[in-house]
This record gives structure tokens, C-alpha cells and sequence, in this order.
């Protein structure tokens, strides 16, 4: 159970922070991991560069995307890990504070898995986050990714 | 402008057509004081030249009177018009008759005895055939001129033309010293001068009082046509003529002989036919000058309003970009920051003193209500630019789901709600539930405080005209304070923090039954309630009244 983690992919500290809070607030499991682009999150995922020393037991379980980061768009994130053959099932979530339709479109065309607003309010924000951490890490089956696809 | 130069054209060539009849019955005058006073030189104008028989002159005079009194156009002079033709028509008649059987009337020296020197090659005192049939034509021609209908335009035209052209081969003829309808036998005597003269411009007249539908009408034209057509007409008849008398007159002085006097015709002829050539394409060469002139003004005019056009256009559609990029960041850039005033205001309550708490908590709620304020105006936003897809929608059934929302959502209401059963109307069903929730939402708002509320959607009204209403038992509003701020963004007309609210529900409703064309508008008593009511379907009710057949 412990060796499933969230990753987060948020340029805004204040609002790693508030996932952070949110997902203790509510008593998730799961440790998050945050990270600030597309480059960080695919090097965490390969345990290299600025991760290289990382625990390589830990696996990303879910991945959440803001969509406006600070020097790529979240769904370039999507696109890379669709493209890797270590995370290409690897569920990712867009989390962000646009509903509007051609966002949510561009999103899915990306290969999202799901696409949900940041609230304002931050105990329904927090709820929501418990629920979508509850479903995607305990109840939705991922298939396995080999160690050697892993390695590529 | 044009219609004007119609009218006067056509005045003047009425004028011309009265003179030519007054000058033919003047000619006829002449002629009959000739006979009447014994003036040979009113008879015959030149010494031994054919003369102008009594008979002739009086039909001349009638003639002459006839075509006059047609030209001058009043409905009460047609009559005796058609009698003074008549009259020439029946004299003209009676002599070819005579001419055809060899009998004689004895009308031919009714009015004079004609006198003339022994041996007459004629019979005394009876016109030219020619003269009898010049009568009988233009004696039909002029009641038939100037008619407004076609076959009558023609029939005149037919008959005016070959009698014009029978007198100038006379006229022309005397003027030469050949009669050219000279004595087919001798029981007959050609035309005289002035008779032909009186003849022509009768004939000339009857075409000219035809000229509105007739044979001349380009003479009446308001553009170019009529225009060379007036100015070169008269040149066209009067330099050959002129031209050929005074070569006539120079031949006849013997200056020159018949070669010379042809070779001066052919001269006289090219030159007046060049000149008038020149004339009219000078005048056309400017008038084309100042046409193009004219077409390229306009061609610039609109290639100023085009660029004009595409200009507003562009600056239209960077406008419309322009409020889409402030309404995208308003969803993602404003929303953010509220966020994260929402999120440590919330931690700072869990973990900080109960005077922070109190603060933090109403930061809180100002994050929540700006939050709700730019849900409303992005959904204001949204509405405007959305697609319609306009099809049946069964609002009843809509407005029943909707209620069972609000009912989740606010547990404590206790409003009763009712719908008229199978409320159907035609729109699109996104924005009409926007609509419906909006109407529903405000009239649960304002009946919150009222002991036993009751909510209702209905209709009146049937067709185009029908009306749907949402009527509530609430706080209502004074008509007075309302009509105009009710629907517009931000504008509230209630402060009681019973009724929170942040303007924007009536206006995102106007905006949708806008879009639908239809009228929204609202009724109201403090204390009483409110009435929201809107139509739906003007404009497809408009088309259909512009075009009944479809």
C-alpha cells in the first residue's frame, strides 16, 4: 500500500501546499510527491537527475496535473507520460481551475483519465481530492508495468 | 431630376405639334381669302405655279384646326377636333371618290368658281389626287395620335408618315420647278407650294403629338437619345433643304451648270453630315468623360468603405478575442489566488487563536462569494458565446429536476412548487434549464422568509403570443424602483442579507430568452411576490407574419 504515491505536478508552491494539507486534513494514506514541470515529473518517474537517490520501490499510483505551469502546459505532462512506456497507463487526473470546454477537450485529447476543478472552497476541495485518492489508489485496478519496460 | 426633364421635353414637343397645326390652318386661311377675295398670288404663291384649290383650303383650315386643338392637349377641345378632322377626312374622300368613278359631286367649285385660263388641264376647282389622299390620311391620322393606346400610337404613325412624305416630294418638287406628282393624266393638277407646306407640317406635328408612345419617342427621352435625337433632328431637315434651295437659286442665276450644282449637293450634303457627326460625338466624348468620371469616384467610395468595413471587422473580432481571453482569465488566473486565500485561511482557523478564527473565517466567505460572483459572470459569458441548438424541450418536467436540486441543496426550504402539466416550448434545452434555474433559484431566494411559500411556472397565452411566467408569494418589489436595474448585471434591488445574492441571475436570464428572441420582463407588489415573464419565440413568430405563404 505504502509503496503507491501521488505525484503532483503544480509550479505554484502555495497550492502544493494545499493539496498537501488537504490530503492530511482528510487522513490519505498515500504520501505525495510534488514536482514543479514536465522535466522534474519524468525525472522522478525515472529516478534520475535531482531524483536519482530516490526510493525506486515507490510507485506512482496517480498522477495530478494543473493544467497552466509556469514553463510547459499539464498537458504536455499527459503526453509524455503517455509517450514513456514505463507510465503510459499510469492514471493522470487534471486538476485545475478551468471548466472551460476546449480545455477539457485538449485534455482528454492528451489522454487524461480524468479532468477535475480546484474549488475555492477548501473543505470541498479537500473532499474531492480524499475521494479521487480513494478511487484512483484503492479501488481502480492499473495493470502492472514490467521492471524491464521500466528500465528503457 | 429625370422625371422633370420628361415633363418639359414633352411640354415642348406639344408646343411644337400646336404651332405645326395652327401654321396649317393659317396656310389654309391664306388660301381660302385667295379664293374669297380673288387674289391669285394667295392662291398659287409664285406667278403660274399650281394653285391651292377652295375645297383645299377649307380641309387645310379644318385640318390644320383639327391637329391643333389635339396638341393642345385639353379633353374638351378632343371633340371638336375629331369634327375638324372629319370634315378634311370627308372632303379628301369625296374627291378620290369622284376621281375613282369619274363623277362629279359638283362640290369641286362649291365655294368659288375657279376661273382659271382657257383650256385647264384639270378639272375646275378640283384639288390633286395627291391632296385627297394627303386629306384622308392625316384626316385619320390626327384623332389617332397621341392615344394611349399602342395599335391607335401606330395606326397614326402609319398614316401621318406616308402623307409627310408625299408632301415634301411636292414641296421639294415645286421648290425645284418639278412637280413631282406632276399630271399622271391630264384631268389632274399637282399640288400646290403652300398646300404641300400645310401637309407637311401637319404630318410633322401628328408624329411630333404621337411622340410620347410613338414612332419619335426617343425625342422625349431624358438622356443622350433624346437629347441628339432634338438637336440633331431639325439640322438634319433643315441644312439639305436650305442646301438645296440655295443651290437651286445659284443654278438658276446660271452661275453654274447641273454637274456643278450636283457636285454642290454631294459637298453641302458631307460636309452637314460630318459637322453634325462631330457634334454629337464631342458632346458625347464629354458626357462619356464625365460618366467614368463619376464610376470611378464611386469605385473609390467603395473601396473606401470596404477597407473601412474590414478595418471595424478586424477590430471587432480582437475586441471579441480580446473579452474571450478576460473571461478564460477570470476562470484560471483569479481563481487561483482565491484559492489560495480560501486555503490558508481555512489552516490558519484550525491552527490559530479564537480572535484569528473570527477573522479568517469572514475572509473565508469573502473568498466564497467572489468565488460564486465568477461562477456567475463566467457562466454570463459562456451563454453568450454558446451554440443554439433549438429543439422541443418539455419545461415542466425540466423545472421539477431542477427543484429537486434546490431542495438537496437547501433541506430547510419548504416551498411548494408547481408546474402547468405538459409546458412544452422550442429552444435550446442547455439554456432554458440556465433559465429555469436562475428563475427557480431567485424565486426559492425571496420566498425564504414567507410563512407558507408557493412557487409556480405556467403560461398564457397560445401561439406566438404565448407568455411563460414564474410566479412566487415572496419578498417581491416596488415596480417603480425596478424596471430598469432588475436585468442588468450587478444591479440588486434587495440589501436584506435574508436574500443574498450577487445581480447576476436576471441578467444571465434576459440574456438567454435575448438569445431565444423573445422579451423578458417582470411584475412585482413588496410583500406580495413576483411575476417573471418571458416569450420565447418572437422571432420565428416575425418571420412567419413576413412571409404568410410559407
Amino acid at each position: 500500500m505504502l509503496g503507491k504515491i501521488i505525484l503532483l505536478v503544480e509550479d505554484n508552491p502555495d497550492h502544493q501546499d494545499l493539496v498537501q494539507r488537504a490530503l492530511r486534513k482528510e487522513g490519505v494514506p498515500h504520501l505525495c510527491v510534488a514536482v514543479k514541470d514536465v522535466d522534474e515529473a519524468m525525472d522522478f518517474l525515472h529516478a534520475r537527475g535531482a531524483w536519482e537517490e530516490r526510493d525506486r520501490k515507490l510507485t506512482p499510483g496517480l498522477v495530478l496535473v494543473d493544467l497552466k505551469l509556469a514553463r510547459s502546459h499539464g498537458n504536455d505532462v499527459i503526453r509524455a507520460l503517455r509517450k514513456d512506456a514505463a507510465t503510459r497507463f499510469v492514471p493522470a487526473v487534471v486538476l485545475t481551475s478551468s471548466v472551460e470546454e476546449q480545455d477539457v477537450q485538449a485534455s482528454y485529447e492528451a489522454g487524461a483519465n480524468a479532468y477535475v476543478r480546484k474549488e475555492i472552497d477548501f473543505d470541498e476541495f479537500a473532499r474531492n481530492l480524499r475521494a479521487m485518492a480513494a478511487f484512483w489508489l484503492d479501488v481502480n485496478v492499473s495493470p502492472e508495468v514490467a521492471p524491464a519496460a521500466r528500465k528503457k | 431630376m429625370e422625371r422633370a426633364g420628361t415633363a418639359t421635353a414633352e411640354t415642348r414637343i406639344r408646343r411644337w405639334a400646336l404651332a405645326m397645326g395652327v401654321f396649317a390652318s393659317l396656310i389654309g386661311c391664306v388660301g381660302l381669302a385667295g379664293w374669297l377675295l380673288g387674289i391669285e398670288a394667295l392662291k398659287s404663291v409664285l406667278p403660274g405655279a399650281a394653285t391651292m384649290k377652295a375645297n383645299t383650303a377649307t380641309a387645310m383650315l379644318a385640318l390644320g384646326a383639327g391637329l391643333a386643338l389635339s396638341a393642345a392637349g385639353r379633353p374638351a377641345m378632343r371633340r371638336g377636333s375629331g369634327i375638324a378632322c372629319a370634315v378634311s377626312l370627308f372632303i379628301g374622300a369625296i374627291t378620290l371618290v369622284e376621281f375613282a368613278t369619274g363623277l362629279s359631286f359638283g362640290i369641286d367649285e362649291m365655294l368659288a368658281p375657279d376661273r382659271g385660263p382657257a383650256g385647264l388641264p384639270y378639272i375646275p376647282g378640283r384639288m390633286a389626287p395627291t391632296t385627297a389622299l394627303n386629306f384622308v390620311l392625316l384626316g385619320a391620322a390626327v384623332p389617332l395620335a397621341g392615344r394611349n393606346r399602342p395599335s391607335f400610337v401606330r395606326a397614326a404613325d402609319g398614316l401621318a408618315i406616308p402623307g409627310g412624305l408625299i408632301a415634301l416630294l411636292s414641296l421639294t418638287g415645286n421648290l425645284f420647278g418639278v412637280p413631282a406628282d406632276s399630271p399622271v393624266t391630264y384631268h389632274t393638277t399637282p399640288q400646290a407650294i403652300h398646300t404641300a407646306a400645310g401637309f407637311l407640317a401637319v404630318a410633322v406635328g401628328t408624329t411630333l403629338a404621337n411622340a410620347r408612345h410613338g414612332a419619335l419617342r426617343v425625342l422625349a427621352d431624358p438622356g443622350v437619345a433624346g437629347f441628339a435625337a432634338r438637336r440633331m433632328l431639325p439640322g438634319a431637315l433643315g441644312v439639305p433643304a436650305a442646301g438645296g434651295v440655295a443651290i437651286l437659286v445659284g443654278q438658276r442665276l446660271e452661275w453654274y451648270g447641273a454637274q456643278f450644282a450636283l457636285a454642290l449637293v454631294v459637298v453641302v450634303v458631307i460636309s452637314a453630315m460630318s459637322f453634325a457627326t462631330w457634334l454629337l460625338s464631342a458632346r458625347i466624348a464629354l458626357l462619356d468623360a464625365e460618366r467614368r468620371r463619376a464610376e470611378r469616384a464611386r469605385a473609390r467610395l467603395n473601396r473606401a468603405l470596404e477597407s473601412g468595413v474590414r478595418e471595424r471587422t478586424a477590430q471587432l473580432s480582437a475586441a471579441n478575442a480580446e473579452l474571450e481571453a478576460f473571461c478564460y482569465s477570470i476562470s484560471h488566473d483569479l481563481r487561483g489566488p482565491l484559492q489560495t486565500i480560501d486555503g490558508f485561511a481555512a489552516a490558519a482557523i484550525e491552527e490559530g487563536g479564537e480572535a484569528a478564527k473570527g477573522h479568517l473565517s469572514r475572509v473565508r466567505s469573502s473568498a466564497k462569494q467572489m468565488g460564486e460572483i465568477l461562477e456567475s459572470l463566467l457562466e454570463l459569458s459562456r451563454l453568450s458565446r454558446a451554440e443554439m441548438k433549438p429543439a422541443p424541450v418539455d419545461l415542466g418536467a425540466m423545472a421539477y429536476e431542477i427543484v429537486e436540486q434546490i431542495r438537496r441543496a437547501k433541506p430547510e426550504s419548504r416551498a411548494e412548487f408547481r408546474a402547468e402539466p405538459g409546458l412544452t416550448a422550442h429552444g435550446d434545452a442547455r439554456l432554458l434549464r440556465v433559465l429555469l434555474r436562475n428563475l427557480l433559484e431567485n424565486a426559492w431566494k425571496f420566498t425564504s422568509a414567507t410563512p407558507s411559500p408557493v412557487v409556480e411556472l405556467g403560461s398564457t397565452g397560445t401561439g406566438p403570443a404565448r407568455e411563460f411566467f414564474v410566479r412566487d408569494n415572496g419578498a417581491g418589489f416596488d415596480p417603480a424602483a425596478a424596471q430598469d436595474r432588475l436585468f442588468r448585471p450587478f444591479h440588486r434591488l434587495h440589501d436584506d442579507p435574508r436574500f443574498p445574492g450577487h445581480g447576476i441571475g436576471l441578467a444571465t436570464a434576459r440574456r438567454i430568452v435575448e438569445r431565444h428572441g423573445g422579451r423578458i420582463r417582470a411584475e412585482g407588489t413588496p410583500g406580495k411576490g413576483a411575476t417573471i415573464r418571458f416569450t420565447l419565440a418572437e422571432e420565428t413568430a416575425r418571420a412567419r407574419q413576413d412571409h404568410p405563404a410559407r
